[in-house]
């Protein structure tokens, strides 16, 4: 659903503004980018805070067309001032990273239907160990995770690589505004890819590695084959246009030329297409070398400072790892915290301590809530006109008739 | 011999880095007068750990184990963008800047990956702090190169220090100064060392790399070792090159090369001499503070995109 669902607005939005409009003016552009630095960054932050692994994705996707806004707004502005080429570029950017966003957020869902089905819960802080029983969830999943973080030799480090060019490209402009901007917006993208990571860092660290945290995860069995076979595919494609992204950067740049005329076909694109099978050639290369130079292993516990057992009790939970990021950012979150202990009176010997932290801003409060409100108030104002009683029914007929007349009266 | 000079530079980057973290351990010894091991000392801890076998958890799965080659080969693919002894690289017309910080970054994912396959606390602890430390290292280290970029009208940094060679030394602009207070803020992030992290340390309470690679043993910990002190002889080339390349061979004569070669190992001897300094004088910062110190980074890298535009003209 978040794979083609969420792409409709992305549709609807570049016939829209490219074919109808054909462009408009700069600030509309800048908007656009605003929009989309805004859902970008706030997207991944809530998804940080997050340890329902269904929610998390759904707030990444909040990050992912952020992503794809700030490309489109790139080629806004870049159409506003005369630059068709850099525009096209932008675009295909955005184009290929709706696109990458489907496929790994596709996949994505998929392991995280595959591992509700398997444990019964989606919920991280119950998860763990999962890869080394769901050998291939774990493996497409991973395959998944690099994928939306725009790590090098997965899909969306293209689409991200692209946008950053067409940021940079920025600087070629001559207007001020536009050479200020477009590269500061590296930055915020930056950011977003950065906090990406140490996001899902934590998702599949805590679900699929280290020990299971709950009875129904350490009995967790693999996903049938057809689960299996779909999120095989997906993995696939994202690692093929990782590795070969020309396949997919040929099609979208003459669609680039038919959305923006004289558009033509950036050189970047073509610089990406031949660079990066040479760094999957080098990467591979050396980590065969790597793998060559180690020998036997052997099995041994980990080291639990003397203690006779780890328990998974002691691992890092999803919380916790991300606490640092949230205390950084807890401007954004305003967490409403409440530590309970038992028994109360004696703070040294706690039997029971509880823990709840609950963010207490957010998008709809922030910007729905006022207009919703608006228009609740406005309805219920209007509900007084609705008494239910036919005489007063009639005298707004009888009032409507009479407006209508006179209206028609004086039009002429 | 384009080629040939090109390799070298690879060479010079992956071999000679366990050299790097030799001198500064020695230097840091001189410091605090004691006497120090042999710089030679990373070679033979290197060999010794190759030689030694690997040691697994047995709830670990098969990411513990991939996460020091995906580490190792990320890393050493970096070093194909960076020039050292002429102003190309292996992968330099082609690679721009944000290939080389991905590419950390893919090495950085998959060793917080490998911490947290341990199953210990430490691994968690370790894996958590660098992800907040390189979530917010990464800004400005873009930030700051695109701003060289834009000063360049370069986007490879081959292409980029074969500018600024042009350059007369007199002419460094306001760009250059913010740019390198800001990269060297990063790259001591980066890298690890201190004020943002203890490479010597084993109190769970500083610790963030160390703590990450604490189950690690033998070989795997050999790659990540090695690495690691790629990912720092990295940091310090490209420091050098891009605002410091005088001397880079400008033909590709076996004479001039020779001769670049040496002039590198004496400026990458003048800074590493610079960061153990920096080292044995700084108290590490506490964790909290690191966010500003790279936000002050970050900013000090906005600032230089955004005087490009005045300095350009």
């Amino acid at each position: 659903m978040s794979g083609v669902m969420l792409k409709t607005a992305v549709y609807g939005f570049v016939r829209l503004a490219f074919d109808f409009l054909g462009g408009g003016p700069s600030w509309a552009g800048y908007i656009v980018l605003l929009a989309g630095a805004v859902s970008g960054l706030l997207g991944v932050l809530y998804a940080i805070a997050e340890h329902d692994l269904k929610r998390l994705l759904a707030y990444h996707s909040v990050e992912n067309i952020g992503i794809i806004y700030l490309g489109l707004g790139t080629s806004l502005v870049f159409l506003a001032h005369h630059a068709p080429v850099l525009a096209a570029l932008a675009l295909i950017a955005a184009l290929l990273h709706t696109f990458n966003h489907a496929l790994f957020k596709s996949l994505l869902f998929l392991g995280a239907g595959a591992i509700s089905d398997a444990t019964h819960t989606v919920d991280l802080e119950e998860l763990g160990g999962l890869q080394r029983r769901m050998p291939i969830t774990g493996t497409t999943f991973l395959i998944g995770c690099c994928s939306i973080v725009g790590l090098p030799l997965f899909n969306g480090f293209i689409s991200e690589w692209l946008t950053f060019r067409s940021f940079l490209a920025g600087s070629v402009l001559t207007n001020t505004k536009a050479q200020i901007v477009l590269p500061l917006m590296v930055g915020v993208l930056a950011l977003i890819g950065g906090l990406a990571a140490a996001c899902f860092v934590k998702v599949f660290g805590v679900a699929f590695l280290g020990r299971s945290r709950s009875a129904e995860a350490e009995h967790a069995v693999e996903a049938p084959v057809s689960m299996r076979a779909g999120m095989t595919m997906l993995a696939a494609a994202c690692l093929l246009i990782g590795i070969l992204p020309g396949i997919l950067l040929h099609p979208l740049a003459s669609l680039g030329q038919v959305l923006i005329p004289g558009g033509g076909v950036p050189e970047e694109t073509l610089i990406i297409a031949r660079v990066i099978p040479w760094i999957a050639a080098i990467v591979l290369g050396t980590g065969a070398f790597a793998a060559f130079l180690r020998g036997r292993k052997r099995m041994t516990r980990t080291w639990a400072c003397g203690l006779p057992e780890l328990s998974s009790r002691m691992q890092y939970t999803s919380t916790v790892f991300s606490k640092p990021i949230r205390f950084v950012f807890a401007w954004v979150y305003r967490p409403d915290r409440n530590v309970g202990q038992l028994p109360a009176d004696q703070p040294y010997f706690p039997i029971s301590i509880s823990y709840r932290s609950v963010r207490t801003t957010s998008y709809e409060q922030a910007m729905y809530r006022p207009f919703v409100d608006l228009i609740v108030s406005l309805a219920h104002r209007l509900r007084r006109l609705q008494t239910g009683n036919i005489q007063v029914y009639l005298l707004y007929i009888f009032l409507a008739l009479v407006s209508l007349l006179t209206f028609l009266r004086f039009q002429k | 011999m384009k080629i040939t000079a090109e390799i070298l530079q690879v060479l010079i980057l992956i071999l000679g880095a366990p050299l790097v973290r030799g001198i500064i351990a020695r230097m840091k010894a001189l410091l605090q007068r004691r006497q120090g091991a042999n710089i030679w000392r990373p070679y033979a801890e290197l060999f010794k750990l190759l030689r030694k076998e690997d040691l697994v958890p047995p709830t670990s799965s098969a990411v513990f184990r991939l996460a020091p080659i995906v580490l190792f080969g990320a890393t050493a693919c970096t070093t194909a963008f960076v020039p050292l002894v002429h102003a190309s690289a292996l992968l330099g017309s082609y690679g721009d800047f944000f290939l080389l910080v991905y590419l950390l970054a893919l090495g950085r994912f998959f060793l917080s990956l490998g911490a947290l396959d341990g199953g210990s606390a430490f691994g968690g602890m370790g894996a958590s702090r660098e992800a907040l430390v390189s979530s917010l290292a990464e800004a400005p280290f873009l930030l700051g190169l695109v701003a060289l970029a834009i000063s360049a009208s370069r986007t490879d940094l081959a292409g980029i220090v074969a500018w600024t060679l042009a350059q007369n030394i007199f002419n460094i602009s306001v760009v250059h100064i913010l740019v390198l207070t800001s990269l060297a803020m990063v790259a001591l992030a980066e890298t690890g060392r201190m004020p943002v992290d203890n490479p010597t340390t084993h109190l769970e309470l500083t610790m963030i790399h160390e703590g990450m690679v604490l189950e690690y043993s033998g070989p795997s910990l050999a790659l990540i070792e090695w690495a690691g002190a790629i990912k720092l002889h990295v940091m310090l080339a490209l420091l050098i090159a891009l605002f410091c390349p005088w001397g880079m061979a400008s033909t590709w004569s076996g004479l001039g090369i020779t001769l670049a070669v040496l002039l590198y190992c004496a400026k990458a001897a003048a800074l590493l001499i610079l960061l153990s300094v920096i080292e044995s004088a700084v108290a590490k910062l506490r964790m909290y503070l690191v966010p500003d110190f790279l936000g002050v980074a970050s900013a000090v890298s906005a600032l230089a995109v955004i005087f490009t535009t005045w300095v350009k003209r």
